[in-house]
């Protein structure tokens, strides 16, 4: 029988079992530029949001997505860097929601780990793109008014609220406030000590130029009184977002709340008032926020937070998840049962609180010192909503060597969640990433490869030559070739 | 691949290897654009199998169409080489690698094979029957085209080369973290790994599996001196049979004349050829007759106690050199292309 013959029952059994190898139910999606393969990512069922992780050059578009950014919208592992790289966003009932900065709140898992920064060399990174300016927003401002206002800051003898009112004064915190997005944004400028807190001017109105809004700063004084902190925030998220005033400017969602809270201290209800004593009250404010955030989108309010002053626990972070505080947490092991008044708030800020309150509120907590640094806050709280983010994950690059499971999730800013499953190929690699200014690294062009390819078939062409290059070299050095000759001579003819 | 390019020295067997490196590294190319610039969505687990199939059939093919080019042969015949090499090489390198694949299936432990089968794992340890089977399918393909000839070469170089392209690979592609293998792995990166496979398995298939044979040359003797100054006889008959040519200064039925000015006598010396083309030289003088080589002088002269005449295997490049003093020859042997007859 001839060979051919032979082999052919083989060869059909290679083809069978080649399109019966690797053919599933799975649905693999090839990531342009990369040699990775990815499975359709899975948003969380039963979040208020639905995560969505771009994966297709469509969805891309459908954001409006500029050309520039196009190739940071797609997944992207690049495993000479251990980096992986994924964008999102958020859909709220299959409409675009937008989210403020929240690098944070961001929890990401690897195969059911969670990555920490600084951790074994794991670093993640969320970059915000397309601020959202389809609506505006209405900033609530919520200045403290407690007697501590009145004590001088430390720098050229201003009083903490004079720094308050210059920095809010300042050109670019009147900028983000009244920023440059098609929505008119407004402003509400309350204060508080004892009470829910008061309209400053006495009545409750948005401010929606930039001088109302100037004349109304000029207007904070100091009240003289108790610093009830929580109970302000627990108002301007709860019953004033139902005050008519508002809910006039806020109706069909054409500006979404955006509360800013000042503190210079503690909360401190009574004179005899622990740090201890905090506790409770915080818990029950942290879960009034937590239903605030289950309420309607459209009026959500998100809640930052600014203290001015020293912190009382400088290394204070917020611990992972969604645990509640403890008294240590607040002021230290030590200062449980310390009084409040005349003693903690003469040393700082009670820092801890304002994360938790942040956090909860879906927001940010910042503790400044001074105007430049207060203004700074003022305008980071008053920053803007962004359409999607990419979130840039940095692991050690021995784990990005088989398939893996990203999962993202969202906590205190908004709820929410996806995974993804990621399939680098095992044998072929693109080029690494370009190294860009931030550190992180970006695709190379596929042009990279003829760096490689093409010397390397020049050297094989060339050295295909080199034996005959070599030889008649040789040859040419022994004499072996054509020199200054006599002319042949021919063998005699026959006779 | 061109025999005219390819001179009788020790470098003629390289050739074979960068040829065959050359494709290996361009189909590894070929497979990375399908995947990075055509963006094919085939599922991860093919990767495996396409790639192995697809370096297996290329460098299978460089080696014969290589072979057909230095013999020259008709364009149909390349073709139908070629493609038969293929088509082999790449159903044959499948079917090894499903049999690998459905053995590792039996063998694993379920732990194990939870890794052997994760498409995206790097690993030589679960890769390294995947580019043995390909080797062996490359193999397989060249030696189904060659007839069968020289089946242990052919099976053990396609088996060395593909585990060879593995280590490359392995050894390219550790991470930049892992330093137990120092300077045998100074660069560290999963894309030119790709390209150091392709290559290797190209080079060391070429190196190991098909050499060119000495068929494809004929020696000639070439004049060096002045007079007659490069007339050259080709000394193999064209049907290869056993030969023997003369040189001498007779003027009828010699094969190369040189003149008696140049201390040429009238039957000097002959080159024999038998059917092994092995190449002798014979003195048939009493004058002097010296083959000269590196580090060897050899003197022909004929010795009349002795019944037959003094030889020496010549090998291309050796210098005859027939008198002596200012009346003196000097032929050189050389073993040229076949074509040049």
């Amino acid at each position: 029988m001839h060979p051919l013959r032979r082999l052919l029952p083989g060869l059909l059994a290679a083809l069978t079992l080649l399109l019966t190898v690797g053919c599933g139910d799975v649905r693999y999606i090839a990531i342009p530029g990369t040699t990775t393969r990815i499975t359709l990512p899975v948003a969380d069922a039963g979040k208020e949001y639905e995560m969505q992780i771009l994966h297709d050059i469509g969805d891309c578009d459908s954001l409006g997505i500029k050309e520039e950014d196009m190739h940071l919208c797609l997944p992207y592992v690049d495993r000479a860097s251990g980096e992986i790289r994924l964008a999102y966003n958020l859909l709220n009932r299959d409409s675009l929601a937008s989210l403020p900065e929240h690098e944070e709140m961001l929890s990401v898992q690897f195969q059911g780990t969670t990555v920490e920064t600084g951790l074994a060399g794991q670093e993640i990174k969320v970059i915000p793109h397309d601020p959202w300016s389809e609506s505006g927003t209405l900033y609530i401002l919520v200045i403290d008014g407690s007697g501590s206002m009145a004590e001088t800051s430390g720098r050229g003898g201003l009083t903490r609220m004079q720094v308050v009112k210059q920095a809010l004064k300042r050109q670019d915190v009147v900028d983000a406030f009244y920023g440059s997005g098609k929505g008119d944004n407004a402003v509400m400028l309350l204060q508080f000590t004892q009470g829910d807190p008061r309209p400053v001017g006495g009545q409750l109105v948005a401010l929606k130029n930039r001088r109302e809004y100037k004349a109304a700063v000029s207007q904070l004084q100091v009240l003289n009184g108790y610093t009830h902190l929580f109970d302000a925030v627990k108002y301007a998220t709860g019953p004033l977002l139902q005050a008519n005033a508002v809910t006039e400017v806020l109706r069909g969602g054409r500006l979404k709340p955006n509360v800013i809270v000042l503190t210079d201290g503690f909360n401190n209800e009574r004179a005899s008032d622990v740090c201890g004593d905090n506790l409770e009250r915080l818990d029950l404010l942290l879960e009034h926020l937590n239903e605030v955030q289950l309420t309607d989108i459209t009026k959500r309010p998100q809640v930052h937070t600014v203290g001015l002053g020293k912190p009382i626990r400088p290394g204070f972070e917020l611990p992972q998840g969604n645990t509640k505080p403890t008294a240590a947490d607040l002021c230290g092991r030590r200062n449980v049962d310390t009084r409040i008044d005349g003693e903690l708030e003469t040393r700082g800020i009670d820092n801890a609180s304002l994360h938790y309150i942040a956090r909860s509120g879906g927001g940010k907590a910042h503790i400044k010192r001074g105007r430049k640094e207060l203004a700074k806050a003022f305008q980071e709280a008053a920053s803007p909503r962004y359409k999607w983010f990419e979130a840039r994950i940095r692991m050690d690059p021995f784990y990005l060597r088989r398939a893996f499971k990203i999962r993202l999730s969202l906590v205190g800013v908004a709820n929410a969640g996806a995974t993804i499953e990621i399939f680098p190929s095992a044998w072929l690699d693109a080029p690494p990433g370009r190294k860009m200014d931030d550190g992180w690294h970006t695709e190379d062009t596929y042009l990279r490869t003829f760096v490689v390819v093409l010397p390397l078939f020049g050297l094989f062409v060339c050295l295909s030559y080199m034996g005959a290059a070599m030889h008649n070299t040789r040859r040419m050095l022994f004499g072996r070739v054509r020199r200054g000759q006599t002319p042949p001579t021919d063998p005699p003819a026959a006779a | 691949m061109n025999i005219f390019l390819l001179p009788y020295t020790w470098l003629r067997h390289l050739s074979m290897a960068f040829w065959c490196a050359s494709a290996g590294l361009m189909s590894w190319w070929g497979v990375l654009t399908l995947l990075v610039v055509f963006n094919v969505d085939w599922p991860p687990t093919w990767d495996g199998p396409i790639l192995m199939t697809t370096v297996s059939m290329a460098v299978c093919v460089a080696s014969v169409l290589g072979e057909s080019n230095l013999r020259r042969l008709p364009i149909w015949n390349r073709a139908l080489k070629v493609l038969l090499a293929a088509g082999i090489s790449g159903l044959v390198t499948l079917v090894y690698y499903n049999i690998w694949h459905g053995l590792v299936g039996v063998i694993l432990s379920e732990a194990m094979l939870r890794d052997a089968q994760d498409p995206s794992l790097v690993s030589l340890t679960f890769r390294v029957g995947a580019f043995a089977m390909g080797g062996l399918g490359c193999g397989t393909g060249a030696l189904v085209v060659r007839k069968f000839s020289e089946p242990i070469s052919h099976l053990a170089g396609g088996l060395a080369a593909g585990l060879m392209a593995g280590c490359a690979w392995f050894l390219a592609g550790l991470p930049t973290s892992d330093t137990a293998y120092g300077v045998l792995a100074p660069q560290r990166d999963l894309f030119l790994a790709g390209a150091a496979m392709g290559i290797t398995w190209g080079f060391m298939y070429g190196l190991l599996t098909w050499s060119i044979p000495d068929e494809l040359y004929v020696g000639w003797l070439r004049v060096l001196t002045p007079r007659r100054f490069g007339r050259r006889i080709p000394i193999d008959a064209p049907d290869r049979s056993p030969r023997e040519r003369f040189v001498g200064h007779f003027p009828r039925g010699l094969d190369l004349f040189l003149p008696v000015e140049d201390g040429v006598q009238e039957l000097h010396f002959s080159v024999t050829v038998d059917d092994k083309q092995r190449y002798t030289a014979r003195g048939l003088s009493q004058y002097p007759t010296l083959v000269k080589r590196l580090l060897q002088r050899v003197d022909l002269r004929y010795d009349p106690r002795r019944p037959t005449p003094v030889e020496t295997s010549l090998s291309s490049g050796d210098r005859i050199v027939l008198g002596e003093g200012d009346q003196h020859a000097e032929i050189e042997f050389i073993l040229l292309p076949k074509e040049e007859v």
